[in-house]
């Protein structure tokens, strides 16, 4: 008996390891999820970093309307979310789990610059494509596809409204020392310098800090009018604005989308309400497209927060996702696509459309070329200025 | 100059609240011989619970109370159902079991409060005074005063009053402690009921300026911990007078340095002051009979 229930044991564990080695294997199997097309992503559920996942929760409620609406050609979207806290540790085991275990064929907008980063080359050696949520430049690659604008591009926008629209020559730079921070400087900088001016300051602050007061006198010292720091999140950006407003120093701030959301309103208590412009490639709640956009919400995730920029990103991805989709089942003959025509079908693919502008990724695997101004006034983020190519 | 001036007096404002983040582990040292991880999240339930009697229409003297009893009140309970009953078997499990405290709680608020920042209302922020061109508001003011009468406070009841006298007997010389008749038990309550106390304070005038998430005040205490190993774990007046000055070098780091060299500037400084007074500048030096 005891010699039967070995051998029967060995078999099993023979016969799943053996299915487990078929699974984990090549293309040919990523994607072949029945009539489903399956694909995932991965946020922070759970954990300090939980208020992010409002990105995730818009991408899967433009994901529901689709499969509400019968799918893409038939096939329903399986959308499947694992949490990693935000911890670039817990990244690549619930990655591997969304790769090997779910076999998603593609990742549709997983969160986070650092958390991604971790896994980036896992996912290219698997050949998994993805539209990644997070800004950070180095992040694209032959397998990864950027959606929101590069900070370059952001800090340069920024400037040019400051002098051009604002009509404001006294200009500060705030940045932190990574990738995001120096490329957004010197943007700002590069259109400065184009203009026939230079920055007052270039004022570098620690995003890990918990005093800023020391950014906040060096700010003031330059005596700017206008102070960029569109890299900063919204509870740093919040920490170094209330340093500065503390000591009596009250400029107009440039901001980004990253900045934009209710933390930076409700921990700066509103003192920067008409004082602060964020430039940002999505749209608005207000805006046209924004009523279609708040309708979906409020159907399909009305507990996150319209307004934020993570939450308007979310969603745009979810539409981008659904379009490349689209396409790729189209060029699968009406097939469930696998993960290599999602990629082809990724790597000649444009966007100009009601949610995103200039997106082209048969060029580059950027993100969108082109921004538009908000302003913070009465609680809400207006237009100041359309959308326009990035300078 | 300005630069110099400004940064020097906001370095001592904010150093006075990492000052007071130390005095809360100075104080359950002295009784109990061990350094607390939980202070930070005993302060958070506080602020938690102040933040909604706010909401609900409380007035800022009101909800300061609040957070304070509701932080006394935790710290006890910590205290007396967790650590010091785990003292029998040792220092280090007390001590890993603040740590496993501090993680609980944290991961209990999360889950109910969220991880978002938020708000958290403040004295005033209208000027109060100008110190050599240097706006100070109400809210800096009252910090500073309220943080010199904790110190006076602390200082007194340590050197002058029976039961702050016998706390210190408490860590000094458990046995002798215990043969004089010393409550040994209850003095540790009162160290992690007084030290609650102090985390709630300390959340008052952390809160508003960093915004209250559930890691808010526990950022702080990583400064109130450098500041008792320079100052001396045991001592009050050394947690005062080394915060201040952490605030101050690291402002002046961020200002003519750079910003991301604080951290290597503050524990350098720390390791220096251990290599060359292990017991911190105003620490005891343990006395062994040989």
């Amino acid at each position: 008996m005891s010699k039967k229930l070995v051998g029967l044991t060995v078999a099993l564990t023979t016969l799943s390891t053996a299915l487990a080695g078929c699974g984990g294997g090549g293309d040919s199997a990523s994607g072949a999820g029945g009539d489903e097309i399956v694909i995932g992503a991965f946020s922070p559920l759970s954990g300090p970093a939980v208020s992010a996942s409002s990105g995730i929760y818009a991408t899967k409620a433009a994901l529901d309307k689709v499969n509400d609406a019968g799918g893409i050609d038939g096939h329903k979207i399986k959308f499947i979310i694992k949490d990693d806290q935000f911890d670039p540790a817990k990244t690549p085991g619930v990655t591997r789990e969304l790769v090997e275990t779910d076999r998603v064929s593609m990742l549709c907008g997983p969160q986070g610059s650092v958390p991604f980063g971790a896994v980036k080359d896992y996912l290219a050696a698997r050949k998994i494509p993805t539209i990644v949520n997070a800004g950070a430049p180095t992040l694209a690659g032959e397998y990864s596809y950027l959606v929101s604008s590069p900070f370059d591009g952001v800090g340069a926008m920024l400037a040019q409204f400051a002098v051009e629209d604002l009509d404001i020559d006294k200009v500060a730079i705030a940045y932190s020392d990574d990738a995001l921070g120096t490329s957004a400087r010197d943007g700002a900088v590069r259109i400065l310098e184009a203009d026939g001016l230079e920055p007052l300051g270039e004022i570098k602050y620690d995003i890990t800090a918990t005093d800023f007061s020391s950014q906040a006198i060096q700010l003031k010292a330059t005596g700017a009018d206008f102070v960029s720091i569109p890299a900063a999140q919204a509870n740093v950006a919040g920490l170094v604005i209330n340093a500065a407003e503390k000591i009596g120093y009250k400029p107009i701030w440039g901001l980004s989308y990253a900045a934009q959301n209710k933390t930076l309103v409700d921990v700066t208590k509103g003192a920067i309400d008409g004082r602060a412009y964020f430039a940002t490639p999505y749209i608005t709640e207000e805006s046209e497209t924004g009523a279609e956009y708040a309708a979906t919400l409020a159907e399909y995730a009305p507990d996150v927060e319209v307004n934020s920029g993570a939450t308007i990103a979310g969603y745009t991805i979810g539409e981008l996702c659904v379009d490349v989709l689209t396409k790729a089942v189209e060029a699968a003959d009406g097939e469930v696509p696998t993960s290599a025509q999602i990629q082809e079908t990724l790597s000649s693919y444009t966007a100009d459309n009601d949610y995103i502008q200039g997106i082209d990724w048969s060029d580059e695997p950027d993100g969108a070329a082109a921004a538009q101004i908000l302003q913070l006034k009465d609680g809400k983020y207006v237009e100041s200025k359309p959308f326009a190519p990035l300078p | 100059m300005e630069l110099l001036q400004t940064s020097l007096i906001l370095g001592v404002v904010v150093g006075i609240v990492y000052s007071l983040s130390g005095a809360g582990l100075v104080v359950i040292f002295r009784t109990s011989g061990y350094i607390s991880f939980t202070q930070g999240d005993i302060a958070a339930v506080g602020l938690f619970v102040g933040l909604a009697a706010y909401n609900s229409g409380a007035g800022y003297v009101w909800t300061a109370l609040l957070v304070i009893a509701v932080s006394t009140l935790v710290g006890g309970l910590v205290g007396a159902l967790i650590t010091v009953p785990l003292e029998k078997h040792g220092h280090l499990p007390a001590a890993l079991s603040t740590i496993a405290t501090a993680l609980i709680i944290s991961g209990l608020l999360n889950l109910t409060v969220g991880g978002d920042p938020r708000s958290f209302p403040e004295v005033s922020r209208s000027e109060a005074l100008s110190i050599l061109g240097v706006q100070m508001s109400w809210s800096d003011v009252a910090g500073v005063l309220v943080s010199a009468s904790v110190f006076i406070g602390l200082g007194v009841f340590f050197s002058r009053s029976r039961m702050g006298v016998a706390m210190r007997a408490v860590n000094d010389n458990k046995l002798a402690g215990e043969l004089l008749g010393v409550p040994d038990r209850r003095l540790k309550l009162v160290s992690w009921t007084v030290a609650g106390a102090l985390s709630g304070l300390l959340g008052l005038f952390v809160a508003p300026i960093l915004s209250l998430s559930t890691v808010s005040v526990n950022t702080l205490l990583v400064f109130g911990f450098c500041a008792i190993v320079i100052g001396g774990f045991d001592s009050i007046f050394g947690a005062l007078v080394a915060g201040t000055a952490i605030g101050v070098m690291t402002n002046l780091t961020s200002t003519y340095l750079d910003p991301n060299l604080v951290p290597t500037v503050l524990w350098a400084s720390m390791l220096l002051v251990l290599l060359v007074r292990p017991n911190g500048l105003f620490g005891r030096r343990k006395l062994v009979r040989v």
